[in-house]
């Protein structure tokens, strides 16, 4: 089958995802020591988008801090419209989106993981587990929430590990000052190496306890989308669970036109939620990050996402 | 692909596991330290980094040459915290320095008689941009930069002194040193070689004035009543090696008197398992040594 | 030789453990002996108290004491690249004298520019955090403000470097400071717990990489070998203020007195026991000074230096 071109859609999904990924390191890097010790303001942005903290807060100690409100406008957003977040927003499930991608599978073997698996099921238990013990008292959701987790990591692990490897990198040119005919090295390295030093890299850094640990199950969640895409968001994050729970009948919803389409199944290819595509009447709008790679892929265009009104068919 | 991405991940992994965590990192060893800075943090202040620890070894990373004076001292583990209120910086140092006494000694090897002196603790000192005080078998020292530090810094002192919680009075053996003519805020607890000989210590030191005159009493901490007549057979010793010494039966049993052209003039007795020396004594000295015999019987 | 000849030569002797007896910057020696005076000290007859009046008399101190040796011109000249080494070990505003006067630092870095130099770079390695301290000494800005670059020290630029010392046979230093062709000491005179005072031959530990602790095992002789190997151009000495007690942390303003004077010479030695005696100590009760002496690095005898001694204000 020919490849199509890639849908607009589908461009616009991954600007917005590299955008809020990189909107989520920018506020990662302001949280750095400065010397006059001025924090940035918007470290806490992300997690005031974030209903899975509010709630858990809520439910584990009777208060909500009034910015946490702002995540019922996500909660709302996806009642209505579905789970876009986890396709266009989250920059942890970004991370595994470009994970999955890279990986080297046909198409068929694709079709044959990626579908719909009842094992995503899973995430909604660990979801309702991090209620109840919230309503226990015990907030549990700074474990297992995306944002928790990605910031953790990159604080404890990603961030020094690039610090480090990037100063020895930069040291080593440093110290053995190499030259390539009359032309030094270090009279680009140094430059370059000043430049990340005033932007990105971390003026002082400190080290923590317990690295390796935090360094071994990100690994190995972020491994995990070789073994099934988009892992996490698919069988773990309680966040898209409970986004999930609030998205189960959306407004928007896959529409399949079924005279073009010939069940050639290259939409399941690249689906992302295994939300099944190809079956407009099982198809999970719950398990669906509207990631718009059915569409894109379909040589029929036979699929597309549109307004249903509510009761009536698609 | 995947053997490319995996590659690259495991290895970074690695070196990850193998980056050493630097030895100031904060630590889940250290629980009593870490409560007195839980949150939340006083006068509403935000942390900005992890609290950090040092052990004696690695003091010098964050006081260089300033460190050698602590791990004398004895310190077990220190603190180091910044946090920011409003337009103040703080900066908290905490010493463990692992009892009373040795906490005690570090405060006043850093105190001068002509401080400001307040009420914090056991005893502390405050001035532009600084606050320290010992309790316990803590050593606080707090600093702050910015306009209004200085109360920032006092309501710090009030919530930590508060934390610690135990005991608020300077060392027993202080209040039984004889108060007459005693220099205030003079006091100093030397655990190794007061004088630079090591049979002075342990020992309490507190300055005298009488006629624009200073003397000095000692009163090391031996072991036992034949230790303090050891001690004192040596400092007999010394002095008859490097000046002139002789008894002094005139001030009490056992008691000696001496002198040297570098130390000065001294004169000393065993008082239980104390042995007390007087440094230049005047008339007055003597009347110390006696009072001192008196009171710490 | 030209300038990165120059450093090759002497990074490439370094490397492989010749024979260094002088430092990078000796040659420099026989200038100074020939063209004036070792010593100037210059003095500020009143202690005024705003900080404008202050950051003033440091400024005419410095150019005094420096014009008291014959000028900057005497040591910088047309292309210079030029290293200035105050102290910024330590997170404490400069009122408390833990730190190099900002003002003092600001002023070398004008007289430089204007006897020639090409680049004029600012550093030292801290003792407590270094972010910390270079933006609450004042030194970074005050040093950006005149011209300067002024940025923390990197711990993959420390070079291990053969000293040939009598305590330090080899250690860390940092490799940009190898590279310049004139060093200027720009210490502040404290008290010090373990060495009694830390002057000027103290302040080049600020050079120094690695586990500085190891230092204080036989501080008099590392002092020494250190002073020896990197052998200032200049010394201009802070004096301004000086911490008496609690040093070298210091931060109790009780423990601060005025001396307003700050002193400039070549000779290592003689510059510090000048300074010993303002803290209260005879020169001889300073280890690396009387060693400093016994190695023949300089004379404990400042006063047959006949010091230029300037009053003003």
């Amino acid at each position: 089958m020919a490849r199509r071109k890639t849908s607009w859609q589908v461009w616009l999904r991954r600007i917005a995802q590299t955008g809020f990924s990189v909107l989520f390191f920018y506020v990662f890097l302001q949280a750095e020591y400065r010397p006059i010790n001025r924090t940035g303001g918007h470290v806490k942005f992300f997690f005031t988008l974030d209903p899975l903290v509010m709630i858990s807060s809520w439910l584990a100690s009777h208060q909500i801090a009034a910015e946490l409100l702002v995540s019922l406008v996500i909660l709302g957003l996806t009642a209505f419209f579905g789970r876009w977040f986890c396709g266009w927003m989250c920059p942890f499930g970004a991370l595994h989106h470009l994970i999955t991608s890279l990986r080297n599978r046909t198409a068929k073997q694709k079709i044959a993981t990626d579908g719909y698996s009842p094992w995503q099921k899973t995430k909604y238990y660990l979801l309702g587990a991090i209620l109840v013990a919230a309503v226990m008292g015990v907030n549990l959701a700074g474990w297992f929430d995306p944002f928790s987790f990605l910031y953790r990591s990159a604080t404890l692990v990603i961030y020094p590990g690039l610090n480090d490897g990037t100063a020895w990198i930069f040291g080593w040119i440093y110290q053995h000052d190499p030259s390539i005919g009359s032309f030094k090295v270090t009279s680009i390295s140094e430059p370059v190496y000043q430049f990340l030093r005033h932007t990105v890299l971390p003026n002082t850094q400190p080290y923590f306890y317990g690295t390796v640990i935090i360094a071994v199950v990100f690994f190995a969640v972020v491994l995990l989308n070789l073994y099934r895409a988009r892992f996490w968001c698919r069988y773990i994050c309680p966040l898209g669970a409970l986004l999930g729970v609030a998205g189960k009948n959306p407004l928007v919803q896959i529409k399949r036109n079924e005279d073009a389409c010939n069940q050639c199944k290259v939409c399941v290819v690249d689906c992302q939620g295994g939300a099944d595509p190809e079956a407009t009447a099982n198809w999970k709008p719950a398990e669906c990050f509207y990631c718009w790679n059915c569409q894109s892929a379909c040589p029929h265009e036979a699929l597309t996402f549109s307004i249903r009104v509510p009761g009536g068919k698609p | 692909m995947l053997r490319l991405v995996s590659f690259f991940l495991v290895t970074f992994a690695a070196v990850c596991g193998l980056v050493p965590p630097s030895l100031s990192a904060q630590d889940v060893g250290h629980p009593e330290l870490l409560r007195l800075v839980a949150e939340p943090l006083p006068d509403g202040s935000i942390a900005q980094s992890p609290a950090s620890f040092y052990s004696p070894d690695n003091l010098y990373e964050y006081m260089d040459g300033g460190a050698d004076i602590f791990v004398l001292y004895g310190v077990k583990s220190m603190l180091h915290l910044d946090a920011k209120v409003r337009t103040v910086d703080v900066t908290v140092d905490i010493f463990d320095m692992g009892s009373p006494n040795a906490a005690f000694g570090m405060y006043a090897a850093e105190r001068s008689p002509d401080y400001d002196f307040i009420a914090m603790g056991a005893e502390g000192y405050r001035n532009k941009g600084i606050l320290n005080f010992v309790q316990g078998r803590y050593y606080i020292k707090l600093a702050g930069f910015g306009d209004g530090a200085d109360p920032v810094l006092e309501a710090w002192a009030k919530a930590l002194s508060a934390r610690v919680g135990s005991d608020t009075a300077l060392p027993a053996m202080l209040t039984r040193l004889p108060s007459n003519h005693r220099k205030p805020h003079s006091e100093q607890y030397i655990p190794n070689d007061p004088l630079g000989h090591s049979f002075l210590g342990p020992a309490y030191v507190a300055s005298y004035e009488f006629n624009g005159h200073e003397s000095k009493l000692f009163v090391t901490l031996s072991e036992n009543e034949n230790d303090a007549h050891e001690r004192l057979k040596q400092l007999e010793a010394h002095f008859s090696k490097t000046g002139e010494c002789a008894a002094a039966p005139d001030i009490g049993a056992g008691a000696i008197r001496g002198k040297n052209s570098f130390e000065g003039s001294f004169v000393a007795k065993v008082q239980g398992h104390l042995l007390l020396l007087v440094l230049n004594p005047t008339t007055d000295g003597e009347r110390i040594l006696r009072e001192a015999a008196k009171s710490l019987h | 030789m030209n300038d990165s000849s120059r450093r090759d030569f002497l990074k490439t002797c370094a490397l492989i453990g010749a024979a260094m007896k002088l430092g990078p910057f000796a040659g420099q020696e026989a200038l100074a002996a020939t063209t004036g005076p070792a010593l100037s000290i210059a003095h500020f007859r009143s202690s005024p108290e705003s900080p404008d009046a202050i950051a003033a008399e440091a400024r005419r101190l410095t150019q005094e004491a420096v014009n008291g040796l014959g000028g900057m011109g005497r040591f910088i000249s047309k292309g210079d690249v030029v290293w200035i080494k105050p102290n910024i070990g330590w997170n404490r505003v400069p009122e408390q004298a833990a730190t190099t006067n900002p003002d003092v630092v600001a002023t070398l870095i004008s007289l430089s520019y204007q006897a020639g130099a090409r680049r004029v770079i600012v550093s030292d390695n801290s003792c407590n955090p270094s972010v910390a301290c270079f933006a609450r000494s004042g030194i970074q800005q005050a040093a950006q403000k005149a011209g300067a670059e002024c940025f923390t020290m990197e711990d993959r630029k420390f070079r291990k470097t053969n000293l040939n010392g009598k305590a330090l046979p080899a250690w860390e230093l940092y490799g940009d400071v190898l590279g310049v062709n004139k060093f200027i000491n720009v210490p502040i005179v404290k008290h010090h717990g373990l060495c009694k005072a830390t002057l000027s031959m103290k302040n080049l530990m600020g050079v120094a990489g690695g586990q500085r602790n190891r230092f204080h095992q036989d501080l008099t002789n590392t002092l020494v070998d250190l002073a020896t190997f990197i052998k200032p151009t200049l010394v201009v000495m802070d004096a301004i203020r000086v911490l008496t007690a609690n040093g070298p942390v210091g931060g109790n303003l009780a423990d601060v007195k005025r001396k307003d004077t700050v002193a400039a010479g070549t000779d290592q030695v003689a510059i510090d026991a000048f300074g010993a005696t303002l803290l209260g100590y005879k020169p001889q009760e300073i280890g690396y000074v009387v060693e400093g002496h016994a190695r023949r690095l300089g004379t404990i005898d400042f006063e047959s230096l006949k010091p230029r001694r300037i009053e003003v204000g």
